[in-house]
């Protein structure tokens, strides 16, 4: 048995981009891109990606260069990253999710001055990056692009070792490294990625990735010069619980790339469902992580017709996949191994000293070939750690090798098996994480002398830990976690902690991992009011919360809209109850069981365990209720007019300050759809505060909700006159000295506006709306898009009666008056500003002036966007942002600004 | 007219109003609007309360109020399934209205999830003599299919982009997948066909007036206006039954005139139930006929 595979020679490849122009020059008519009812042949895609090309020119964008790409998935994605080599670039993908010191380490690191974005990722991130003043951003949705020639007449000659792309991954000095993908790599990866996958014109290829990840390299180039049709995953993607076969059956695809996890996710909820392999799938690759070969056969009795499935490996450094085992449908191993090199891979499993390990025996893995990186970006050292020139075994040649740090075995057949990591580099989905990195941002923190972080698996489900040595510092693990939060992506957050005055040691001073508590002994963080899990239901209730709400514990009496769920959220708890106890429980059981102790003992009534008696549940109910704030609904009287509003009063149960001292918030809706959208959120951050202590008052302007007058009647001035009354009888009624206003949308400029006799303490402004008239014309295509796109109503609506607006009566006055409105330019010092994912407005210039506060909160809304104008949102980042400003104004950091601009 | 807001039930975690007209037409009656999926009792663009105010101009009481964990009322881990849970709550309402102002009898209305809660309650509580709902439980016949292919499917067909994936979906029948999965919404608990016959034929032997009103939003399994005829044959002629069909209108009638004219429905339907109750013999209104079943001609497209 040799040690190396060498399955295929490396032959001498063209560039993607040259193969990629002879097909639009063969196949300009076929498809290319599918993305929700877009189509793009070739030809089609050819010409977008030369008009961007010509934007680059135009921004001075040199051969070699790295050009910044804040797409979401879509077709404006894939037509850069062929302008981008077009106009001899790199391109290197950014996530504007990334925390902003990430962001601009990254930008700085790739020296990129030119950002491709859409308008969304372009306002969030341009009010994230105020330090980089010399970026400039190109929005591709921009209209602008049409005046650009179809045609390209600069062309650049790509060399083999020109770069192609810069990949960020987890780096273990807490900075993420980026890989360089040249050419020839990207060249060779693709043409043994057809040749295996065996694509075909026919195929219909899922775009399923963030384009931060390398399996959407693996999903855009090879499909496309194969001259198939890449389907991107459309944006709108909550509305079916298997979101996956939903897809893929309403626009056939044949092939996907899967995270493993996600794969085994994906064959869970298939088989709790019943449903089938859509029919139409030929091709499946599952990569990432180890595959359970349970699953397999789980998927084997889902298959009713032949699928290709792949179990491929490879890290980012050999550009995508560098292994691949094809089982066949006997296949009966205990472990899916990973396979075999690709065509142009050669893969080495050697010891320390860089000799071959005979068959059976475990070493590290090592692969060679055309498709490895260059190295990483500006980090000489890191790449001649991971980079090594190697002798091939009994020859003197020398190859140019990666030393994948993963430990591997050949097995008698000639396979390769994985077997673990050599470092403790850690693998959280599709997320590979070194420790190091988070360890130096916990290093960060005030007090924090040594820290190690590890994983612990529960139920197949990976956590973080995070062993944290603090001396005689009082630091508390909510703190570490708070700070974590503000510093990292989610995904690297630990989920436990143990703290420790000191760490054990080893004679040679490094610290003593067995000596380390075990991970049982490890803490979340958690809320004043915790209460731990009692039963086994309750516990995996109180995990899958934890784990879609994405907070750091959930206690049984937690109510899951007050962490800031949402009922999209709770198609996603629904779906896992399905999955795993086989139940299928209507959306508003959930409503009415929000609490995981309600929940639990629903569930287990449905699944007929023994459940308590009807005094017991009464009992249980009323205990509820007492912790819960008292309600008094009522209406005020405002001249003509009857403003309903709801006053939250603390639990009695509540050991509060006294009414005097608190703090009383004062709730302010925006109009039309965007009231019914954002109410659950306002009313249940309004129970959130009351619980803590604060009187709350949530009111409804006249004409609107559940006020007198019709919605036609009111005015900018009306809307103010109705919030100075509320702020009155808020303060009349909760006996509150001072109080808060929390605004949103509409809601949020009007009281930006309002004179009050008594100003608010502090103002919170959600989203504000910054133009009035902006915001009137994002109502106005919204109702001229429900008349016309037929997805509302069967036909097109051309005889519809005016003076109405999506849903709501209007007028001329009140339109003239709304239009009116804008956003002041200098807000109070004693402001937030938060602002959404996906937040946008039409008005630019406008600027957050010194001293008021800032917030961007990964909270996705998504206003102006037609798909979203009935769904609810959720809210948890927003609601702690705001409980926090609440609580403690002046402790955030990383808020204040100093006169910068709101919008680029 | 007035209107009151109030906090009942039996943990005192359920939120009305109560909407009462300044010329009551009878001194027992009341209507309940209940909450569809998890829209708050204003409901959809406020049809609730211009429904309210409608019926209250007409001389009829009407309570709108969120089920449990629902709009401002409290979830406060009540026990039973939704159905049960929601009837449960109506009969807390009639409680209380019983107890607060002497109304003993109730006629529902709800929407969606509304109409299949308000069934339900019918069944379980005598106190409720009328129901009005929308777009509630349906089945699909074969003259269903037909309209689908004729008015859905076929545009589509003619289509040459769409015909390979039009067919492909016709072959494969229609898609499964779990009702609670369903967006924003709720599980439309509906009861097998015979059942849901069997249940509606007992509460018009109870008495129990029942109208059920359909919008073109909801295509999926209701589409011309004779359906209801067809998914239940053995009701068909039965005293105190009625329906009505609005093709043009979505499911919650997001058109001005469209909601104007569900209201306007809603109201001279409610009244005429009211107007049974307090003279049996009373001439019905027009719509309404002491035999049978009629579709509103000022709606219907047929």
């Amino acid at each position: 048995m040799s040690a190396a595979s060498v399955v295929g020679a490396s032959p001498q490849l063209s560039s993607v981009l040259s193969q990629f122009e002879s097909l639009v020059q063969e196949r300009p008519d076929a498809l290319a891109v599918v993305f929700e009812q877009r189509e793009l042949t070739f030809a089609q895609l050819d010409t977008l990606a030369n008009q961007f090309a010509h934007a680059l020119r135009q921004n001075d964008v040199q051969p070699g260069q790295h050009v910044g790409l804040c797409l979401d998935r879509c077709p404006e994605a894939i037509a850069a990253m062929w302008a981008i080599f077009k106009v001899g670039a790199a391109f290197v993908p950014l996530d504007p999710e990334y925390p902003r010191d990430r962001i601009l380490y990254m930008i700085e690191d790739a020296e990129i001055s030119v950002i491709l974005t859409h308008q969304r990722a372009e306002n969030s991130l341009a009010r994230t990056l105020d330090s980089s003043p010399g970026l400039r951003w190109i929005d591709s949705a921009s209209d602008s692009f049409s005046r650009f020639d179809t045609q390209w007449p600069f062309p650049v000659t790509v060399q083999p070792t020109d770069v192609a792309y810069v990949m960020y991954t987890s780096g273990s000095t807490g900075r993420p490294k980026g890989v360089e993908i040249e050419h020839q790599a990207l060249a060779t990866y693709c043409q043994a990625d057809m040749q295996v996958y065996r694509l075909q014109p026919a195929d219909r290829t899922l775009q399923f990735s963030t384009l931060n990840f390398d399996i959407a390299i693996e999903e855009i180039f090879p499909p496309l010069l194969a001259g198939s049709c890449v389907v991107v995953r459309p944006s709108d993607r909550a509305e079916h619980a298997n979101e996956l076969s939903a897809i893929i059956e309403r626009y056939n695809v044949t092939a996907v790339h899967l995270a493993t996890a996600y794969w085994h996710e994906w064959v869970d909820l298939m088989l709790a469902t019943q449903a089938s392999v859509p029919a139409s799938l030929r091709l499946v690759i599952a990569t990432g992580e180890k595959v359970s070969v349970e699953h397999y056969r789980r998927w084997l009795s889902l298959c009713g017709h032949d699928v290709l499935w792949c179990n491929a490996y490879g890290p980012t450094e050999a550009t995508v996949s560098a292994t691949v085992f094809i089982p066949d449908e006997h296949y009966a191993g205990d472990n899916m191994p990973i396979g075999e090199p690709l065509p142009g891979y050669e893969a080495f499993i050697l010891d320390d000293q860089h000799r071959p390990v005979p068959s059976g025996e475990t070493g590290q893995l090592w692969l060679a070939g055309d498709a490895l990186a260059r190295g990483y970006l500006n980090r000489p050292d890191l790449t001649e750690q991971a980079f090594a020139n190697v002798r091939l075994p009994d020859t003197q040649c020398t190859r140019r090798m990666y030393a994948t740090g993963d430990l591997a075995r050949w097995l008698p057949e000639g396979v390769i098996e994985f077997a673990g990591r050599i470092d403790h580099q850690i693998k959280l989905g599709s997320y590979r994480i070194e420790p190091g990195e988070i360890e130096a941002v916990i290093h960060r923190h005030h007090g924090v002398c040594e820290s190690l972080v590890t994983y612990d698996a529960v139920a197949g489900q990976k956590y973080l830990i995070a062993y944290v040595a603090t001396g005689d510092h009082p630091t508390t693990i909510e703190q570490l976690s708070e700070f974590l939060r503000a510093e990292l992506p989610n995904y690297m957050v630990p989920s436990r902690y143990v703290l420790m005055k000191s760490f054990p040691k080893t004679i040679n001073g490094k610290i003593d991992r067995a000596g380390l508590p075990g991970p049982a002994e490890s803490c979340t963080p958690r809320s004043d009011n915790y209460q731990a899990p009692r039963s086994e239901l309750e516990t995996y209730l109180a995990d899958l919360w934890q784990t879609v709400l994405n907070v750091p514990r959930v206690g049984i009496e937690d109510d899951f809209f007050e962490l800031g769920g949402s009922s999209l959220l709770v198609t996603r708890v629904v779906a896992e109850l399905t999955k795993k106890l086989g139940v299928e429980l209507p959306v508003r059981d959930f409503f009415a069981n929000p609490t995981v102790v309600s929940s639990a003992r629903h569930l287990a009534e449905l699944t007929g365990q023994p459940v308590l008696d009807q005094a017991e549940v009464a009992t249980a109910a009323r205990l509820s209720r007492a912790r819960q704030p008292r309600l008094q609904p009522g209406f005020i009287t405002q001249g003509d007019r009857q403003l309903f509003h709801v006053h939250y009063a603390p639990p009695e149960t509540g050991q509060f300050e006294s009414d005097t001292d608190r703090l009383a918030v004062l709730m302010c809706h925006s109009l039309g759809h965007e009231y019914t959208r954002a109410y659950r959120n306002l009313q249940q951050l309004a129970l959130m505060l009351a619980r803590r202590g604060h009187h709350v008052l949530r009111f409804d302007y006249s004409g609107t909700g559940n006020s007198s007058g019709d919605c036609a009647d009111g005015r900018l001035e009306s809307l103010q006159s109705d919030t100075r009354k509320a702020a009155e009888h808020l303060l009349g009624c909760s006996g509150a000295m001072r109080y808060a206003v929390v605004g949103i949308r509409l809601g949020a400029t009007v009281a930006a506006t309002t004179p009050f006799e008594q100003p608010p303490e502090r103002c919170v402004l959600w989203d504000p709306v910054v133009d009035g008239q902006a915001f009137l014309n994002t109502l106005w295509q919204l109702h001229d898009y429900a008349l016309s796109s037929q997805t509302r109503f069967a036909r097109v609506i051309q005889d519809s009666e005016p003076n109405q607006v999506f849903g709501h009566a209007t007028s001329p006055e009140q339109l003239s008056s709304l239009a009116k409105l804008q956003l002041p330019q200098d807000l109070s010092p004693a402001s937030l500003l938060l602002t959404s994912a996906g937040y946008t407005d039409e008005e630019t210039g406008f600027r957050v002036s010194a001293g008021s506060r800032q917030r961007s909160v990964a909270d996705e809304i998504y206003w102006h966007r037609q798909e979203f104008t009935e769904s609810a949102f959720s809210s948890p980042d927003a609601f702690r942002e705001i409980q926090d400003f609440l609580d403690h104004p002046g402790d955030r950091n990383g808020v204040s600004c100093t006169d910068v601009p709101f919008h680029a | 007219m007035s209107e009151q807001a109030i906090v009942f039930g039996n943990y005192d975690n359920l939120v009305g109003i109560l909407n009462r007209p300044r010329r009551p037409a009878g001194p027992d009656f009341a209507v309940i609007l209940l909450t569809p999926g998890m829209v708050h009792n204003a409901g959809p663009f406020r049809l609730h309360v211009q429904l309210a105010r409608a019926l209250a101009e007409g001389g009829l009481a009407s309570l709108r109020f969120d089920l449990s964990g629902i709009g401002e009322s409290l979830a406060v881990g009540a026990s039973g399934s939704s159905l049960e849970r929601a009837a449960d709550e109506v009969s807390q309402a009639v409680d209380w209205l019983k107890q607060a102002h002497g109304i003993q009898r109730v006629a529902l209305c709800g929407l969606c999830s509304g109409a299949d809660d308000a069934i339900f309650s019918a069944l379980q509580d005598r106190r409720v003599v009328g129901v009005f709902a929308i777009d509630g439980c349906g089945y699909r016949t074969p003259r269903y299919y037909r309209q689908r292919l004729i008015s859905h499917y076929l545009p589509k067909l003619l289509n040459p982009k769409k015909w390979r994936s039009v067919v492909s979906r016709w072959w494969r029948g229609p898609e499964q997948r779990p009702g609670a999965l369903q967006l924003g919404t709720d599980v439309r608990e509906f009861p097998e066909r015979a059942t849901a016959e069997r249940q509606l034929g007992s509460l018009l032997d109870r008495g129990v007036q029942l109208h059920f009103h359909y919008t073109g939003g909801i295509g999926e399994y209701y589409n011309y206006a004779e359906q209801f005829s067809d998914m239940f044959p053995t009701l068909v002629n039965r005293s105190g039954l009625t329906t009505s069909f609005q093709p043009a209108s979505d499911h919650v009638a997001l058109l001005c005139e469209h909601r104007r004219e569900l209201v306007d429905l809603a109201c001279l339907t409610l009244r005429g139930m009211a107007q049974d109750l307090a003279s049996p013999e009373a001439t019905m209104l027009p719509m309404l006929p002491s035999s049978g079943w009629t579709v509103e001609p000022t709606i219907c497209a047929h």
